[in-house]
């Protein structure tokens, strides 16, 4: 058995214990932490297609908050259904992106991370100051659930169990993956990564870097919105100062810490980091935000490519010990 | 969140910038919240910033 194939059986148990889970009656703490891991999954891997263009930003929660609250309006205000306002949502933080694309990729670097910042500041704001529309800082309350979807007669999937939304989370985050996986590996993919190394080398053989960098920073705040369509939907509430700053650092040390080099880094991260949020969280209480903290640290300083790089390298330090045992043996 | 706004509309680096930035946002924060409302007022601010970093990013005083 070789390592591509032992490395294939491990992905397979792992994805038919996230399948199969409900069925090992867990409970429902546990899935709830599972929901929230794929709506940071979703987060953390549409966040890190724009660093790997070669721009960090701290805006994601943001795009997250446009689609929530968009979702959740057209919900409630608009009368859509659940699967007609989700995509919409995300489409209105997507239209954002592209809007304010415009001013924001004037800059690179770190003033790009802090024009993202003071803008992610303005949202929060205005969903706080607008509240004929938002319901300001006490909230969005009694957001409706996803309607139940009805096959023929007399039966019905109604999404009030936490294994219904379970479920609901896992397909729509597994078909968000699979839109970001072709994207990425498509020609637009290729082209918007070219980015990191080299603008001007781009802009010189004759392609449009503003619009490949607008466009991608669009699908990525889609799919943010996308995952907080799924977020306000299962917990029902929508408050402004969740979609903060706070949030978006959430995202982005869930990206960086599981390791940006592979499209599956971020999701580990984020899977990651949540489970030890909510671990630390209910075996230490208060002193869980330190704790994350200084593994956040740890981690950094010891393995910077990220977890999901944690196997080859424990791999290359294993092969390279067996190798120097019998060098000084020949005579 | 303010001194982060001081900071970038001043400039990083120059103790002047600072100073002169943080009577320029006090003002733009205060007669914004009088005339308008507390968080219209720091909306004003925070566009004030996104105005500086896409006029002069390195700030109103900084350098490089």
């Amino acid at each position: 058995m070789n390592s591509w194939s032992k490395k294939y059986a491990f992905m397979i148990c792992l994805f038919g214990i996230v399948i199969f889970l409900p069925f090992l009656h867990p409970g429902d703490y546990a899935l709830h932490i599972g929901i929230l891991i794929f709506i940071n999954i979703l987060l953390a891997t549409s966040w890190a297609m724009i660093l790997k263009m070669g721009y960090l930003y701290f805006a994601h929660a943001t795009f997250m908050g446009i689609g929530a609250y968009g979702s959740a309006l057209l919900m409630m205000k608009g009368g859509l259904s659940f699967w007609l306002s989700l995509p919409c949502g995300a489409l209105i933080a997507a239209g954002v992106a592209m809007l304010m694309g415009f001013p924001f990729f004037r800059v690179k670097g770190i003033y790009f991370a802090l024009i993202t910042f003071a803008f992610s500041e303005v949202v929060r704001l205005i969903f706080i100051r607008w509240k004929t529309l938002t319901k300001g800082a006490t909230g969005l309350h009694g957001v409706p659930l996803p309607d139940p979807i009805i096959f023929g007669g007399f039966l019905a999937l109604h999404f009030d169990s936490k294994v219904a939304y379970y479920y609901l989370a896992l397909i729509l985050t597994g078909l968000c993956l699979f839109a970001l996986y072709l994207i990425e590996r498509s020609r637009f993919g290729f082209t918007i990564f070219a980015h990191a190394s080299s603008e001007s080398l781009l802009e010189s053989v004759g392609v449009n870097t503003l619009l490949y960098r607008i466009q991608a920073f669009a699908i990525s705040a889609f799919f943010a919105g996308f995952a907080g369509g799924i977020y306000v939907h299962f917990v029902r509430l929508a408050f402004p100062n969740t979609f903060s700053l706070s949030y978006s650092v959430d995202t982005v040390s869930h990206a960086i810490v599981g390791g940006t080099g592979n499209f599956w880094g971020p999701l580990c991260g984020a899977a990651f980091l949540t489970f030890c949020s909510e671990y630390f969280f209910s075996a230490a209480g208060f002193y869980s935000s330190i704790l994350l903290g200084v593994f956040l640290m740890v981690t950094i300083l010891v393995f910077p490519e990220g977890i999901i790089a944690l196997p080859k390298r424990i791999l290359a330090h294993i092969r390279s010990a067996r190798i120097e045992v019998p060098q000084g043996k020949n005579p | 969140m303010m001194s982060f706004a001081i900071i970038i509309i001043g400039g990083m680096g120059t103790i002047l910038g600072t100073i002169i930035a943080g009577f320029i946002i006090g003002n733009i924060n205060n007669l914004s919240s009088t005339l308008f409302g507390p968080e219209i007022g720091s909306i004003v601010v925070f566009i004030a910033v996104m105005l500086v970093i896409l006029i002069k990013p390195e700030g109103l005083f900084g350098h490089e």
